[in-house]
């Protein structure tokens, strides 16, 4: 499976695989069995059908059981919540993807969302645990200082 | 002309009538003349009562006068008198009347008199009383109007120096809007300036580089697995 979760690096991707994962299971329990092939060829992604097949065939794993662990590791993952100053490209994803299962492990998702207003860098949020990296908060703390500096030479 | 005449015997009784009707009105006159003099009295810093006393006695003298003439009237139309009849009727009511006007005029002139002597004590009394009165109301009104004064000064004087202070907050305050306008205004610039100025290149890199420092301050922190049984 860490092959299956190296792809997952966002949210959005977990949710996704959720789904398809959903699709399946729920076609072993329909017309006998016959819809999991069905649903595994036109319900799921191809890269996906692909792995799940290679795999089942590997281990001569019980579709259920194995769709039901991928569900349970994908529940258990955890999700970094980084909030941009602009909208990332896929190259973008890629390597905070890379650094952040270089910190935390393949099982960490990135939950992205777009905030202009940072100017550039982020702000952070894992495990209740929140950092603004973000160029405002250096801005403003800066500014800060230059507006008191300014405000005292201009009192006197 | 005989007394013993009917039409002479009705004639004198309406006159005995009208003449004690006419006393009852004097009396009654008198009796109100006598309550006024009483109010004079209590009102006497107004009015000294002479002037009431005249009024009153020319109003007399007009209502006398006016019933003299009613009568006068009532005989002229009765027709059954004759001209000797009225003429003698006339001469014997101008006689009553004058009569009653002078007994009046006696009556009218103890009243006056005894009401001026009444009214004429009091002023005397009241002036003094007035007066006293007067001079303490003066000196209450003058400390009164000093002390007015001095507290109108003193709010004057206090609500000026507290204009004084609103005033300079708000040019403190104003100044300090229109600094922090002007500061905004350059903050936006230059915070806008700066973001068209990051290339995508440096924004990565900005984000990793937060990344590496987040796991310095252990805000990464690998959750190791659990030992499995």
């Amino acid at each position: 499976m860490e092959a299956l979760f190296e792809k997952i690096k966002t949210s959005e991707e977990k949710d996704k695989l959720m789904e398809e994962i959903d699709i399946l299971l729920n076609s072993l329990f329909q017309n006998k069995g016959e819809a999991f092939s069905i649903l595994l060829k036109t319900g799921v992604r191809a890269w996906l059908s692909e792995y799940i097949r290679a795999e089942l065939a590997k281990d001569e794993a019980n579709p259920f059981e194995y769709l039901k662990k991928i569900k349970e590791e994908l529940n258990s993952f955890k999700a970094l919540k980084l909030t941009l100053a602009f909208e990332p490209t896929e190259s973008n994803i890629e390597k905070f993807s890379y650094a952040v299962k270089k910190y935390l492990g393949e099982k960490v998702v990135i939950e992205f969302s777009y905030n202009p207003t940072l100017i550039a860098g982020c702000t952070l949020t894992y495990e209740g645990k929140y950092r603004d990296f973000s160029m405002k908060s250096f801005f403003n703390s800066e500014f800060a200082k230059i507006k008191q500096d300014l405000f005292i030479q201009m009192a006197h | 002309m005989s007394i013993d005449d009917p039409t002479m015997v009705y004639v004198l009784s309406l006159v005995i009538v009208a003449f004690t009707l006419l006393t009852i009105a004097l009396v009654v006159l008198y009796i109100r003349l006598l309550l006024r003099y009483q109010n004079a009295k209590e009102i006497a810093e107004k009015s000294t009562g002479v002037e009431d006393l005249e009024e009153t006695q020319k109003k007399a003298k007009a209502m006398i006068e006016e019933a003299r003439v009613k009568a006068g009237e009532v005989i002229t139309q009765a027709e059954l008198f004759t001209a000797n009849q009225k003429n003698v009727l006339l001469e014997e009511i101008n006689k009553a009347t004058h009569t009653y006007a002078d007994k009046y005029q006696a009556a009218l002139k103890f009243a006056e008199d005894e009401a001026v002597r009444m009214i004429s004590s009091i002023p005397h009394q009241v002036k003094s009383e007035v007066m006293v009165r007067i001079e303490k109301f003066t000196s209450g009104v003058d400390t009164e109007l000093l002390n007015a004064q001095k507290s109108i000064q003193a709010a004057v004087k206090e609500t000026y120096q507290k204009a004084e202070v609103e005033v300079e907050n708000y040019k403190l305050e104003r100044l300090k809007q229109v600094d922090e306008s002007i500061m905004k205004m350059v903050e936006e610039v230059s915070r806008r300036v700066l973001a068209k100025e990051i290339t995508a290149d440096e924004h990565e890199k900005l984000v990793l580089k937060a990344l590496e420092k987040a796991k310095e301050e252990n805000v990464l922190v690998r959750q190791e697995k659990p030992a499995e049984k």
